[in-house]
C-alpha cells in the first residue's frame, strides 16, 4: 500500500491518510477483504505518529470503509454497503467541485466542461471497462 | 596588519586576564611549602647556604620554567585558530614564540623575586630567566603544530635533556659520585659569553625550526607520516588489547574509572615517564664512569625530582580544573560557544543525565584522586625499591650515598608530595569553593591581623592564618555534610581520628627538624587531606544545580 | 498521582539581566509524543536542563513523574532517556566502553536491546568516539538514551545537523518508544515538518513564555486563513475580532483567524464581509503568526 504523506501541507495528516485510503478503495487498488498493514507498522514506514493512524483507521471505519475484525486486524470494508457507496459518491463529488470551481476559474462555461467530460468518457472506456485498471 | 596583532593581544590579555594572575601565584605555593619548613630547620639559617639547597634550587627552577611554560601554552592555545586569518606565517610564528617567552621570562623573574622577598636566600635571577627564555623557545617547535607524532615527544626529551646538562653543568656539578652534593657546586651568578652564544643559537635555530612547523601545519601537511604509522599500529594493538568488555559492578566503580581515565591518569603516566628516563640517564652515565655510585645517586634524584614534578603536575591539573573554563571560550568550535560547557575537566550535559547519586559521585571522585596517588606512590616505591635491589647487586653501601644521610628529609618530601598530589586532585570540589566563602576567611584574617599587630614574624602569621582558615572551612563542611546526611558520624568521627592522628605523628617526628612554621603547615595539610571526604558532595551538589 | 509525566507550574529563570523563562506552565500527559518549538534561543534547552534537574527554579515549580528532579535526581534520571543537543560524549572512550560504563548507571539496561540496536545502527563497538562522524555519534547518544527503555524519552534538538538517514533513524526509535504503551517523548525542535509528523501535542516556546499549548489536531481546528471581501475598500485591514494577522489591499483582505467556524464567520458577517475563500493553516504557518503576533 503506498501512501505518500506531505508535512507542511496544511492538511492534518490523519486526513491525509484517510483520503488516501479511500482513494485507494475507491480506485480499485484495494479490494474489499484486503487486510490494512497495521497502525505500527504503517507509523513507522510513514514515519507518523502511531495515533494518527489510528485516528485515520477510526475514523475510516466509522465511515463504513474499513473494518476492524477482532484480533485479525483492519480490512477493507465490502463496497457494496449503502454507506460505502455514499462515502464514495461523497469523494466524486469533492472532485466535481473542485474541477468545476477551476473550470470556473479558467472562464470555461458549464456546458464546456460537460462536452469534455463526454468527450473524454468515450475514450477511456474503449480500451478499458473497470475502474481497477488504473495505470 | 599591525591591528590583527593588537587585536590578538587584546583578546589572549582579556581572556586570560585570571589565568595569568594566578599561574604565577599559584606556581609558587609547592616551593614555598618546600622551602618554608627548611628555613626553620636551622636556627642560623645555616641550611639555606648548604649545598643541598643549590640541590633544591635547581630542582624548584625546573619545576617552575616547566608550570610557566605549560601555563603559557595553555593560555595560548592551538595556532591552528589563526590560520583563517590575513597573516602570514611568520607573524602568526612570531606572536607566539615572542610574546610567550616575554612571558615566561617575566614570569620566572616575578617568582623568583618574590622568594628572595619572602625567604633568607640569595639566589640569583638573570641566569633563571634566560633559561626559562631558552627552555620557552626550544620547546616550540615541538609543540606548535596538531600531528603529534612520536618524533616530536622524542626530540622534547632530548631538548629537556640537554637543557637539564646546561644547567647542571654551569652550576658546576661534577658528574661522579656524590654530583650535587659536592662542595664544588655553586650558584649560576654569572652569564658567560658561551651561555650568550648558546642562548642566541638556540633561540635562533629554535624561531626557524617553529617557522617551518606552523607552515607545514598551516598547510595541512603532516610531518613524518612513517611515524604516524607506528602510532596507528599502537593504537591497534591496545585495541586488540582493550577488546574485552568492561564489567563494572557499581555506579562509584565506574565513576571513578571514568574520572581517572579522563582527568589524573597523565600524572601517574608522567612520574613514570620521569622515573624511566631518570634511570636511563643514570644507567648511561653509570656506564660511561663505570661507577654504580653514581647510578643510584643519579637514580635516587631522578626519583626525587619525579616526586617534585608530581606535585607540580597536580598542581597544573588543579589550577585548570579551577580556571580551565576561561581557556576553553576561545577555542572551542563557535557551536558551543555557551557559559555553561565542560572546561577541560569537567563533565558535560551526558554526565549530568547520569542517574547517580551526588554522594556516590563525591566517592567515586575521591577514589579516583586518592587511586591516581597511590598509582604515583607506587611508580616511586618501586624506583626506590629498585635501587635498594642495585645498591645490594653491586655491593653499594647506601649509607655511604651522601643523598641518603638525609633520609629523613627525603622519606617525608615523599610523604609531603603524596600528600600534595592528593589535596591538589581534589582541588576543584574540596578547596575550590572554599576560596570565595569571605566568613571562612574572616577568623584566619583576624588572627593574621592580631599576629601582625604583636610583631610576630610574616612566616607565623600566614601559617597560622592558614591553619585557622582550613580548619574552619573543615569544621563547617564537617557539620554541613553530617546535617545534610552526606557522611555518617562514625565515618566522620574515623576520619578526623585518622587526620589528627597523622597530624600528631608528623609533629612528634619532626619535633626536632621543624620550625614554628613547618609546625603550623603540617595541621592545615593534614586537615585539606581530609577535606575532600566532607565537602565533595555538597560542590557536586551545587555543580549539578545551577 | 496525576497522570502527567511532566507538571511544570509558573515557572521562572533569569541569567543575569536576561529573562530566560517567565511564567512557564506546561503539563505533559502520559503516553504519546509532545513537540516543543520555538526558535534559536527560546528557552527550550534551559526548559529541558529543569526536569533534569540541571537548574533548579527560581520561581515555580518543577516535578517529573510526581517527584522533584533537583531534589530525588537518581530515582527521576533512572527513568529517562536523555539526548543532548550538543550530543557530548566523551571522545576518549570506545563506543563498547561507553555502553558499558552507561549500562552501569540503569538497573533496567537491557543488553538485548543495546546490541540489537547496535547492529541497526551499523556501529562497531571498538571504534573511538573521536573517530566517528557526527551522525554516528548522534546514533551512539540515541543508542544510550533507548537501551534503558526509559519511560519519558527526552530529546533536545534530536536531528539539527544531521543528513536524512539519521533523521530517519531518530525519528523512527521515537514512532517504536510511543508504540510501547505509556511511555512519552518529549521532543524539541525548530523543523517543524518533524512535530507535525510525530507530535500529539505541541507548545510554543518564544522568548521565555509558553504562546501555545495544545493538541495538533485542535491547533488545525482553531486556526483558519480566510479572504474575505468587504463592501468598502480601505487602505488598513478592517479591525476583525480574534484576527492574528492580516494581508491584502482594496476590498480583499486575508486574514489569519484564531478560533472557531463559527464565530469567524459571524465576525464576518458583522462587519457585512463575505468567505470569498478559505485554505488550511500549516504548522509553519501557525507558528510564524504566533512569532509575529507576539
Amino acid at each position: 500500500m503506498q501512501i505518500h504523506i506531505q508535512a507542511q501541507g496544511g492538511v492534518p495528516i490523519y486526513l491525509q491518510v484517510m483520503q488516501q485510503i479511500k482513494y485507494l478503495v475507491a480506485s480499485g487498488r484495494l479490494e474489499p477483504g484486503d487486510e490494512l498493514p497495521s497502525i505500527r507498522s504503517l507509523a513507522e514506514q510513514l514515519i507518523v505518529n502511531p495515533n494518527t493512524i489510528a485516528r485515520a483507521y477510526r475514523e475510516l471505519e466509522t465511515q463504513g470503509v474499513v473494518e476492524k475484525r477482532r484480533t485479525a486486524g483492519t480490512f477493507v470494508a465490502d463496497s457494496g454497503s449503502p454507506l460505502a457507496r455514499k462515502e464514495r459518491l461523497k469523494l466524486l463529488k469533492e472532485r466535481i467541485d473542485q474541477l468545476l470551481t477551476e473550470a470556473y476559474q479558467m472562464g470555461f462555461e458549464l456546458d464546456e466542461v460537460m462536452k469534455l467530460v463526454e468527450q473524454s468518457s468515450l475514450i477511456s472506456q474503449q480500451p478499458k471497462k473497470g475502474p481497477s485498471s488504473h495505470e | 596588519m599591525h591591528s590583527i596583532i593588537a587585536a590578538l593581544t587584546w583578546e589572549y590579555v582579556a581572556r586570560n586576564r585570571w589565568m595569568l594572575l594566578w599561574l604565577p601565584l599559584l606556581a609558587n605555593i609547592p616551593a614555598l611549602c618546600i622551602l618554608l619548613p627548611l628555613k626553620s630547620i636551622s636556627p642560623d639559617d645555616s641550611f639555606m647556604t648548604s649545598p643541598l639547597l643549590i640541590g633544591i634550587q635547581v630542582t624548584v627552577l625546573l619545576s617552575l620554567v616547566l608550570v610557566v611554560c605549560l601555563g603559557i601554552i595553555s593560555t595560548q592555545g592551538s595556532s591552528r585558530r589563526l590560520y583563517r586569518f590575513p597573516i602570514s606565517t611568520i607573524q602568526i610564528t612570531s606572536y607566539y614564540f615572542w610574546t610567550g617567552a616575554l612571558l615566561v621570562g617575566a614570569q620566572v623573574a616575578l617568582v623568583l623575586w618574590l622568594w628572595k622577598v619572602l625567604l633568607p636566600i640569595d639566589w640569583p635571577i638573570a641566569s633563571p630567566v634566560v633559561f626559562s627564555v631558552v627552555c620557552w623557545c626550544a620547546l616550540q617547535p615541538v609543540v606548535r603544530g596538531q600531528s603529534q607524532s612520536l618524533w616530536w615527544i622524542v626530540l622534547a626529551i632530548l631538548i629537556v635533556i640537554a637543557l637539564s646538562f646546561w644547567l647542571l653543568i654551569r652550576h658546576g656539578v661534577p658528574f661522579q659520585q656524590g654530583g650535587m652534593l659536592t662542595s664544588q657546586v655553586h650558584y649560576w651568578n654569572v652569564i658567560s659569553i658561551t651561555d650568550w652564544l648558546i642562548t642566541f643559537f638556540s633561540i635562533g635555530l629554535a624561531y626557524w625550526l617553529t617557522a617551518i612547523r606552523v607552515t607545514y601545519d598551516r598547510s595541512g601537511r603532516s610531518n613524518m607520516p612513517l611515524l604516524e604509522r607506528i602510532q596507528l599500529a599502537l593504537e591497534r594493538l591496545e585495541a586488540r588489547w582493550f577488546s574485552g568488555s568492561w564489567n563494572f559492578r557499581s555506579p562509584i566503580q565506574a565513576y571513578s574509572w571514568y574520572d581517572l581515565r579522563h582527568r589524573l591518569l597523565a600524572i601517574p603516566i608522567l612520574v613514570f615517564l620521569g622515573v624511566l628516563v631518570s634511570w636511563v640517564i643514570a644507567g648511561l652515565t653509570a656506564v660511561i664512569k663505570r661507577d654504580p655510585g653514581t647510578l643510584i645517586g643519579l637514580a635516587i634524584g631522578g626519583t626525587y625530582l619525579s616526586a617534585v614534578l608530581q606535585v607540580y603536575m597536580a598542581l597544573l591539573f588543579g589550577a585548570l580544573s579551577l580556571f580551565g573554563k576561561y581557556l576553553v571560550r576561545f577555542e572551542a568550535p563557535e557551536h558551543k560557544l555557551k557559559k555553561s560547557d565542560a572546561t577541560p575537566f569537567e563533565h558535560g550535559s551526558f554526565f549530568n543525565g547520569l542517574p547517580i547519586s551526588f554522594k556516590d559521585k563525591a566517592t567515586a571522585l575521591v577514589a579516583s584522586s586518592a587511586m591516581a596517588t597511590v598509582i604515583c606512590g607506587a611508580v616511586l616505591l618501586l624506583s626506590y625499591a629498585l635501587i635498594g635491589v642495585v645498591a645490594w647487586a653491586f655491593g653499594v653501601c647506601l649509607s655511604n650515598v651522601k643523598f641518603l644521610n638525609h633520609w629523613k628529609y627525603l622519606v617525608s618530601m615523599n610523604v609531603l608530595a603524596m600528600v600534595l598530589t592528593f589535596v591538589l586532585n581534589n582541588l576543584k570540589f574540596s578547596i575550590g569553593p572554599m576560596l570565595w566563602r569571605i566568613d571562612h576567611w574572616f577568623w584566619s584574617i583576624i588572627l593574621a591581623a592580631i599576629l601582625v599587630a604583636f610583631g610576630q614574624p610574616a612566616g607565623i602569621c600566614v601559617s597560622a592564618a592558614l591553619c585557622v582558615f582550613v580548619l574552619v572551612a573543615l569544621t563547617a563542611s564537617t557539620i554541613q555534610s553530617l546535617m545534610k546526611a552526606d557522611i555518617r558520624l562514625g565515618t566522620a568521627l574515623g576520619i578526623w581520628g585518622i587526620g589528627t592522628c597523622l597530624a600528631i605523628l608528623g609533629w612528634y617526628l619532626f619535633r626536632d627538624e621543624f620550625g614554628p612554621v613547618g609546625m603550623l603547615l603540617l595541621a592545615p595539610l593534614a586537615g585539606l587531606s581530609m577535606l575532600p571526604f566532607f565537602s565533595t558532595t555538597e560542590s557536586i551538589r551545587r555543580a549539578h544545580t545551577s | 498521582m496525576s497522570d502527567f509525566v511532566i507538571d511544570i507550574q509558573h515557572l521562572g529563570r533569569s541569567f543575569g539581566k536576561t529573562q530566560a523563562l517567565q511564567d512557564v506552565s506546561l503539563q505533559v500527559p502520559r503516553g504519546g509524543v509532545f513537540g516543543l518549538i520555538g526558535s534559536n534561543g527560546a528557552g527550550k534547552t534551559t526548559l529541558i536542563k529543569h526536569i533534569l534537574g540541571s537548574h533548579y527554579a527560581q520561581r515555580g515549580w518543577v516535578k517529573v513523574f510526581g517527584l522533584d528532579p533537583v531534589a530525588e535526581p537518581v530515582k527521576v534520571l533512572g527513568r529517562i532517556g536523555y539526548m543532548s543537543e550538543d550530543r557530548e560524549v566523551p571522545s576518549w572512550m570506545r563506543i563498547g566502553e561507553l555502553i558499558d560504563f552507561t549500562r552501569t548507571f540503569y538497573p533496567a539496561w537491557d543488553s538485548g536491546y543495546a546490541t540489537e540496536l547496535t547492529s541497526v545502527f551499523e556501529l562497531d563497538v571498538k571504534q573511538k568516539i573521536r573517530d566517528l562522524s557526527r551522525g554516528q555519534t548522534a546514533r551512539v547518544c540515541l543508542l544510550l538514551a533507548l537501551s534503558h527503555r526509559p519511560e519519558l524519552l527526552v530529546l533536545d534538538e534530536p536531528s539539527s545537523g544531521l543528513d536524512p538517514v539519521i533523521r530517519r533513524d531518530i525519528l523512527t526509535a521515537i514512532v517504536r518508544t510511543t508504540t510501547d504503551e505509556g511511555r512519552t517523548v518529549l521532543f524539541s525542535s525548530h523543523l517543524l515538518d518533524e512535530v507535525e509528523r510525530l507530535a500529539d501535542r505541541v507548545a510554543i516556546l518564544h522568548q521565555g513564555r509558553i504562546l501555545l499549548d495544545q493538541k495538533l489536531e485542535d491547533i488545525y481546528e482553531s486556526y483558519h486563513r480566510v479572504t474575505l471581501r468587504f463592501d468598502r475598500s480601505s487602505s488598513v485591514a478592517p479591525a476583525l475580532e480574534g484576527s492574528m494577522h492580516s494581508d491584502g489591499n482594496g476590498k480583499e483582505w486575508t486574514y489569519v483567524y484564531r478560533g472557531q467556524k463559527d464565530q469567524l464567520l459571524a465576525a464576518s458577517s458583522q462587519l457585512n464581509a463575505t468567505v470569498i475563500a478559505e485554505s488550511p493553516l500549516s504548522l509553519d504557518d501557525i507558528f510564524v503568526c504566533n512569532i509575529q503576533g507576539h
